[in-house]
């Protein structure tokens, strides 16, 4: 038995959810997508077999434009094979805008399957002024109808008892009626469907006959003729010849008069109870959706996201360096001196070390976008950047997957799914990689941190570094802006959709959903620097103290005894003792496979004034980039560079130098190894992720391919300009 | 030009209102018979995009793409839907039910209101 949760976006149905099945969830995904596919167990079913309860996407309508509502009609529909139909549709109403919701459950209605209405956000309809009667709802509808509150798990019970109760109930036949010429031709489509051919064609119920006829170019015409051949699309136009001939709009006649039949009912059912007041959402976005004003508040937010992202992670990320010296010590004590020993300290200590200590300033950055996010200003920001977007030939649906891919990039592709016009989101995936992700943030937070000078800026109001830190962020969204409109004008051609998106009214932002949200990013970012970084690490690291040779030890073992019986004081005996000890480290690094690897790459890589090291490091991070800096972390430590009274990487770094000593790095470097982390396309995980979206291999070759170009075109750029001004 | 009541301009006789019409909003012939009743208005008629802050006006019709009509229908944008106008501009913010909803320049050209 399953159940599932249906209705528009940002009625609570993850809410609701959470509230049914108390939290304990899978998260999966349906078959062939990465639409999440969220499920559970109803807590209480008073004894019956287990129900599962399932949480579907967000849709307006029967009539599918987006790819995440195309995902809920093939589950209502028993597409995805019928032991996955619901037995059960939970039609979720927002009841402060019962009119809209109203539509898309009236299409519900119709689907055959037994359905229970969840009459949520009561506590708004109420505080709004008005007084809803649940009970003549139903009257109309012929389903029950239960009032709730999922916030406040008002309700919840009675739900359960509504489910149960309505599980084995006759379908509704409620439904409003439709002109008699669409009624005719719906029943000559239903008819010819069902004699057409075999299988799937009998189910074809009359629900999904009628959004075929309806939604001309929508996602069942165009699912349905490429199934029975060019006959079937003769036809629906000559159907609809003869409905607009009779006087009807083919598209908007289902509009029309299911809207119809809600301005009826609505009396019977909505009372206002004191006179409509200005929302103070409203008045919240006379503010925020100014166009100057509007803007100047975002600039601000975002400012102050990376400011804090720097100040506050600091003490935090300084602690974590500690306590990764720290153990680095400890196992160096314990395990005797050997391979053992360095793979532990150079590989896992110093390796996977460096990744998790930007874990505060992620965190901090998720923390930020899943405030936005539940407080409903997200879609403001797509609102207030439409415009701009019209930079990009895209429109301001596209910017939300962009700032999400702030965060990261994976979710932000998936976020495209909700852009109907499949141009418009191919584009837009294709960008998304270019916006500066959390990974990014430690290879920016290690440089910036070691050799940009904390000189305060326009009164002390932002540090330099800072200032540094959010140009780079900017790198990336300013290099889209090129990419897209050359996307756009080519392989992607195509007009800019006009913009239409719902704005939900504002909320304050739940603890729970944000933690919990947060939580789930930091735990991703665990995991991986806990497999694949940690992986990664251990093969950088292999390949980097393999052969190692006896012929270095025994050299450097005479050089020892030589200092010994020069009869120097203890203490410059001691230092040249340690010089030895890095000379035999460093000898031992460049003897090595990695070191033979390096040096045969170093002339693709030196005109961006890196070493072997950086070009070792950052091909080898290739299935992520934060891998960079954990192979940086073990190259130096193995390198015998990471000395004892240092403070991590940063100040390894400071000190690395050329074989003729003078220092690797510098500004110029610094920029080049973050312009090009910026724009190269280093993540795996992206790179599946394309594939998954957009169903072909070609796509996310041809973003690995121009952007890794991008990076080294750019980084080449920085370096030969930054070496020359500064 | 932006602003004028055109509908009261156009000639009386029905094939003259429907070129007046296909001009003025460079839509397709076949789009025109969505227009119906818009034709036969003596009322004040305009588009959204020319409507005023704080305005509210009805839905007359939509003259779009049969795609982009579709989905503004099922938004709620249909023939006889009460819409306030909260903020001018491309997008421009709307109060329809009690939703808000953004719409960008090409949706606010093809629908067609009456101001009470
Ligand atoms: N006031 C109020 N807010 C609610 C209620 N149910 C959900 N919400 C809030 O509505 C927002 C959207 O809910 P969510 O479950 O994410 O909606 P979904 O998009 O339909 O899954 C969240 O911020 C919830 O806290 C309710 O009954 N009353």
């Amino acid at each position: 038995m399953s159940v599932a949760l249906v209705g528009n976006p940002n009625t609570g149905k993850s809410t609701l959810f959470n509230a049914l099945t108390g939290y304990r969830q899978r998260i999966g995904n349906y078959p062939g997508t990465t639409v999440e596919r969220r499920a559970g167990f109803l807590r209480n079913v008073n004894g019956r077999a287990p129900i599962e309860v399932v949480d579907l996407p967000g849709a307006y309508s029967l009539a599918a434009r987006a790819a995440d509502e195309a995902i809920v009609l093939d589950v209502l529909l028993g597409r995805g094979g019928e032991d996955r139909r619901p037995d059960l549709i939970i039609s979720v109403v927002d009841a402060a805008n019962l009119g809209r919701n109203l539509f898309f459950c009236t299409q519900l209605l119709e689907l055959g399957v037994p359905l229970v209405v969840a009459m949520n956000m009561m506590d708004l309809a109420e505080s709004s002024g008005v007084r809803i009667n649940a009970p003549a709802l139903a009257e109309e509808l012929g389903v029950l109808v239960v009032p709730v509150v999922a916030t406040k798990q008002i309700g919840i019970d009675a739900l359960e008892k509504a489910i149960i109760d309505s599980l084995d109930a006759p379908c509704s036949d409620h439904c409003p009626s439709f002109p008699v010429c669409v009624c005719a031709e719906l029943d000559g489509l239903c008819h010819s469907l069902a004699d057409g051919g075999a299988g799937e064609h009998h189910r074809a119920s009359r629900i999904e006959a009628m959004q075929t006829l309806l939604d001309p170019g929508g996602y069942h015409e165009s699912r349905l003729v490429k199934r029975c051949g060019r006959g079937l699309a003769e036809e629906l136009a000559e159907r609809r010849r003869r409905i607009v001939s009779a006087g009807e709009s083919v598209a908007e006649v289902e509009a029309r008069v299911r809207y119809a039949w809600i301005e009826r009912v609505l009396p019977h059912v909505v009372t206002r109870v004191r006179p409509r007041r200005r929302s103070r959402s409203e008045v919240a976005d006379r503010l925020l959706t100014h166009r100057v004003f509007g803007l100047a508040v975002f600039l601000l937010m975002m400012g102050m996201c990376f400011q804090s992202v720097y100040a506050w992670a600091s003490p935090i990320m300084d602690a974590i360096d500690g306590a990764q010296k720290a153990l680095g010590g400890f196992f160096t004590e314990v395990i005797p001196a050997g391979a053992l020993q360095s793979l532990v300290v150079s590989g896992v200590v110093a390796g996977v070390g460096a990744v998790l200590a930007f874990l505060p300033q992620i965190l901090i950055l998720f923390l930020f976008l899943a405030i936005l996010e539940d407080c409903g200003y997200m879609a403001r920001t797509a609102f207030l950047l439409d415009r701009w977007m019209g930079l990009f030939g895209l429109n301001g649906k596209s910017f939300i997957p962009l700032l999400s891919s702030f965060a990261c990039a994976v979710p932000g592709i998936m976020s495209t799914r909700s852009i109907e016009d499949r141009r418009d989101r191919f584009v837009t995936i294709l960008i998304a990689p270019l916006m500066s992700c959390s990974a990014r943030l430690p290879v920016y937070v290690l440089l910036i941190g070691a050799f940009i000078p904390a000189t305060p800026l326009l009164g002390g109001l932002i540090g330099l570094q800072s200032a540094t830190l959010i140009a780079m962020y900017f790198v990336g969204a300013a290099v889209a802006i090129p990419v897209a409109l050359i996307l756009k004008r080519t392989v992607l051609k195509g007009p800019a959709q006009s913009f239409l998106m719902e704005l939900p009214t504002y909320k304050w932002p739940s603890p729970r959903i944000v933690l919990y949200r947060m939580y789930e990013q930091g735990k991703a970012f665990c995991v991986s620097a806990g497999t694949l970084i940690f992986a990664v690490a251990i093969v950088v690291w292999a390949l980097g103290y393999y052969p190692h040779p006896a012929a270095i030890a025994q050299a450097h073992l005479v050089e020892r005894e030589a200092a010994a019986q020069a009869g120097v004081s203890a203490e410059a005996l001691n230092t040249r003792l340690a010089e030895i000890g890095r000379n035999e480290a460093g000898e031992y690094l460049r003897q090595s496979f990695l070191g033979r690897m390096g040096l045969w790459i170093e002339p693709a890589v030196k005109p961006l004034g890196w070493d072997w090291r950086i070009g070792t490091a950052a091909i080898a991070s290739f299935p992520a980039r934060e891998v960079v800096v954990a192979t940086m972390g073990t190259i130096y430590n193995l390198g015998g560079e990471q000395d004892e009274t240092s403070t991590g990487l940063r100040a390894t770094l400071r000190g690395a130098t050329w074989p003729d000593g003078r220092p690797v790095y510098n500004v110029a470097v610094a920029l080049s190894i973050m312009v090009f982390f910026a724009l190269c396309c280093q993540c795996g995980a992206t790179l599946a992720t394309i594939k998954r979206e957009m169903h072909s291999w070609a796509w996310p070759v041809l973003t690995f391919t121009y952007m890794t170009v991008l990076a080294y075109v750019a980084a080449l750029a920085t370096y030969q300009i930054a070496i020359r001004l500064v | 030009m932006g602003r004028t009541k055109f509908f009261k301009q156009a000639p009386r006789d029905s094939r003259g209102t429907r070129l007046a019409i296909i001009r003025r909003f460079a839509i397709q012939q076949s789009e025109v018979d969505s227009l119906g009743v818009a034709m036969k208005g003596t009322a004040v008629h305009d588009r959204l995009s020319g409507m005023k802050t704080g305005e509210t006006a009805a839905i007359i019709s939509i003259a779009a793409s049969q795609a982009s009509a579709k989905r503004l229908a099922d938004m709620g944008f249909v023939r006889g839907a009460l819409v306030e106008m909260i903020r001018t501009g491309r997008p421009c913010l709307v109060r329809i039910g009690a939703t808000c909803v953004g719409l960008g320049a090409d949706h606010q050209r093809s629908i067609l209101v009456l101001r009470t």
